[in-house]
């Protein structure tokens, strides 16, 4: 999958990729969306899973949260996983869980040494239990939270005392140095981006002057292409995702943008052009 | 826990500003920003439920659909970690507050129940496919019914009538909702008490339908046994047909 360009497996996008008018490198899928579904979707996850390589990008484990870690869902996420062949399992660095109560969006942990030390043991227990690597994501933010460190320590000093990997996502990190003022190079500089297990691209929404949230409901923009570039750049191939989660463009434009992510994948590694998978 | 009660003390005022919309002090964070996670979080739920259950919130309006919404995601602790599960937990907690009282709808809960029951039907796990004969004697062979279905009992007919009319209408229903096994397509059938007694003696008894149809002779009181054979024979023609009923446990076909 290294130097291929995946997309995240939406059921609007379903149809298209199984018939190949979308023909990724891979496709990745939330495990929240798909496991325990039978019926007509589980029929599409089938038939998708058999035709490309697979990722998983969790949405509701909350490895931010105060609370316990919810053990029959880790249970069934395992299942999951096995199942599907899954390759890489990713989960972002926030919480969706509080006061025993799920919220389904992704809220901003505060950047302070207890919570490295509480998010890092939680990491590292479910990669016991799950018996592979998570690799863990940059999350956009649009408030800090008292916090006692920047974002790039914090980040750092997870997958360092979690021993994970990192999803790198360009967009988010675009996003949080246009949001909070501070140097997109400069902060992916301070990663270990031999950690990188893959990268996701994405466009955003700019809904103030100085604020753009990562809506995943339009087209990448030229900055955080060139931002992926320079990225790429520093560090071996890995697998390049791209992210739509909603306002789906027509198909030649979805296959537009990712011809546009492997053209610049092969200015900067060196990747077979046919083997896609 | 390595969390300090500081840290989860923010973590949790911040979850709870998002649900309730009632702001404690959140220290260290910026003011102008923490809307819009109360936006962004509302979204999400609020979209997912307009999906779930299109009637219910064409029928109560923008205002009172917004309010129950609001109420259910501040009052009640969402369990599912997969959200397309979340729309059962608002049925559930309209019994629980009485919601059809309190709006003066009586049949909401049945609409809610029905909707739900759609997606549930939809999404389930798929059972494993039991062996049948696609031929066979209707009345003397035990039955091979779909093993995807949900039976629903309804007080109010909202299969059936719109919400005028619904409220005039009380009564005993009962829907089959039911997976097609090849196309995941769901499909209802409106049965009368003594239908769905057959259809849950062929599902979960295993009684071959003569067997049956004699119980519910003499459960329902039915002495017209003519009409009886004939009518329970048409049910499970049609059950078969809509694929409800997939066939026979016949064992000269395998
Ligand atoms: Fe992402």
């Amino acid at each position: 999958m290294n130097g291929t360009v995946g997309i995240g497996f939406r059921r609007d996008l379903a149809n298209e990729i199984i018939n190949g008018n979308i023909n990724p490198g891979f496709i990745e899928f939330a495990p929240e969306n798909w496991m325990e579904m039978g019926g007509y979707w589980g029929k599409v996850r089938r038939k998708a899973a058999e035709q490309y390589p697979v990722t998983c990008h969790g949405l509701s484990l909350s490895l931010g949260s105060p609370e316990e870690l919810d053990w029959n869902f880790i249970e069934q996420l395992k299942k999951f996983l096995d199942e599907n062949n899954v390759r890489i399992y990713s989960e972002h660095l926030s919480y969706t869980k509080s006061a025993n109560a799920h919220l389904y969006d992704l809220l901003p942990i505060p950047f302070r040494e207890d919570a490295i030390q509480h998010v890092a043991e939680r990491i590292r227990k479910v990669q016991d239990y799950l018996e592979r690597p998570i690799a863990i994501e940059n999350v956009s933010y649009y408030t800090p939270v008292a916090a006692e460190m920047d974002e790039a320590t914090f980040v750092k000093s997870i997958l360092e005392e979690a021993g994970c990997q990192l999803l790198l996502d360009v967009n988010n990190v675009y996003v949080n140095a246009f949001n909070h003022g501070y140097d997109a190079k400069e902060f992916i500089s301070k990663l270990p981006l031999n950690k990188v297990a893959y990268i996701h691209m994405a466009g955003h929404e700019q809904v103030e002057s100085d604020l753009i949230i990562d809506t995943h409901s339009e087209a990448i923009i030229d900055p955080v292409y060139k931002l992926f570039e320079w990225t790429i750049g520093q560090m071996k191939p890995v697998p390049v995702l791209l992210e739509r989660d909603f306002n789906f463009p027509e198909i030649p434009e979805m296959n537009r943008e990712m011809d546009q992510l492997q053209n610049i994948i092969y200015k900067h590694w060196e990747v077979n052009h046919e083997a896609k998978a | 826990m390595k969390l300090k009660p500081e840290t989860v003390r923010i973590q949790h005022n911040f979850a709870t500003y998002c649900r309730s919309g009632i702001s404690k002090s959140i220290p260290g964070t910026r003011q102008n920003r923490i809307h819009h996670y109360r936006r962004l979080v509302f979204n999400v739920v609020k979209s997912t439920m307009k999906q779930a259950f299109p009637i219910t919130h064409h029928l109560l309006g923008t205002k009172e659909w917004d309010e129950l919404i609001h109420n259910f995601f501040e009052e009640h602790d969402c369990q599912a970690p997969q959200i397309w599960k979340l729309p059962y937990e608002l049925l559930e907690y309209a019994e629980e507050i009485s919601l059809a009282e309190k709006l003066n709808r009586p049949y909401l809960n049945d609409l809610l129940l029905f909707e739900w029951t759609e997606i549930e039907v939809h999404t389930m796990p798929d059972e494993e496919k039991p062996e049948f004969c696609p031929t066979g004697q209707m009345l003397e062979d035990p039955l091979v019914m779909n093993p995807e279905y949900r039976l629903i009992r309804l007080d109010y007919p909202v299969h059936i009538y719109s919400a005028s009319e619904v409220t005039a209408k009380k009564g005993n229903y009962f829907v089959l909702v039911f997976r097609d096994l090849e196309s995941g397509k769901v499909n209802f059938m409106n049965l009368s008490v003594l239908h769905a007694y057959l259809f849950e003696k062929a599902a979960i008894d295993e009684k071959n339908l003569l067997e049956s149809i004699e119980e519910a002779a003499e459960i329902f009181h039915i002495n017209n046994w003519k009409q009886l054979l004939k009518n329970s024979l048409k049910l499970f023609h049609e059950f078969k047909r809509q694929k409800a009923l997939l066939g026979f446990k016949n064992y000269s076909c395998s």
